[in-house]
């Protein structure tokens, strides 16, 4: 499994647990708690794609700016 | 397959912590009962056949299951040592008690205050006593098995799902 394909899967399984936390937190009445998993989802999610995004970046600036 | 276990070992961890939150809000409902009970058959032995008072929480004590009956021995043990009053000897029960049960303070503050009032009045006014504290305890249960209906399943989802959710992020 090559690290992107990887990445994918643990985005989409991080996706998945954060719905069944927030649908199960709702349900018992904790909103605001719900709401705070969606956010740390988030910011896991955004911590894995940073990497990637950097990295597209710089290849970009590899192959178009290159002095 | 180090890895495999590693996974495995973490997951078996959070959902234990997430199964022993909830066994609190399962356990509480049960012991509020049981204590309801055993003030029901203390009523009965100070009222109906005027048991003296350590001899009463020796019966009641031994007629319970754990942990409540922890409160009533203790209590009676204590009574029939030293000269200490009846409130101090019940709080000496419901602080042995405390580890091993799941009630909030509020529950044992109750039962506390409750044992301040035993055997400083004649009996109309410990019936009233009597009352107040069941219907406390009564009430006390109901949001017991409220939250138990609410929090039980909830805790055991979170432990398990905090484990799956650590093991996808350093898998």
């Amino acid at each position: 499994m090559t690290p992107e394909i990887r990445a994918i899967f643990q985005i989409a399984g991080i996706g998945f647990l954060v719905a069944i936390l927030h649908t199960i937190l709702k349900q018992s009445g904790k909103e605001e708690f719900a709401n705070w998993t969606t956010f740390v989802g988030f910011v896991a999610v955004f911590v894995i794609v940073i990497g990637y995004v950097d990295h597209l970046y710089s290849e970009i600036q590899r192959v178009f700016l290159q002095m | 397959m180090i890895k495999l276990i590693g996974c495995a070992l973490i997951v078996v961890a959070t959902s234990a912590i997430g199964f022993r939150v909830a066994r609190v809000y399962r356990e509480r409902p049960r012991e509020l009962l049981l204590l309801i009970e055993a003030l029901r058959l203390l009523r009965a032995e100070i009222e109906y056949t005027a048991t003296p008072l350590p001899q009463a929480l020796k019966n009641v004590g031994a007629r319970m299951h754990s942990p409540v009956n922890i409160v009533f021995n203790t209590t009676a043990d204590e009574l029939s040592g030293a000269d200490v009053t009846v409130g101090e000897a019940l709080a000496a029960g419901v602080r042995a008690c405390r580890q091993k049960a799941h009630l909030t303070d509020a529950d044992f503050t109750a039962l506390a205050v409750f044992g301040r009032t035993l055997g400083t009045s004649d009996l109309l006014h410990q019936s009233q006593q009597f009352e107040a504290t069941l219907a406390q305890l009564e009430s006390a249960q109901k949001g017991a098995a409220e939250d138990r209906r609410r929090y039980e399943r909830m805790w055991q989802y979170i432990g398990v799902l905090a484990g799956l959710f650590i093991v996808i992020l350093l898998y």
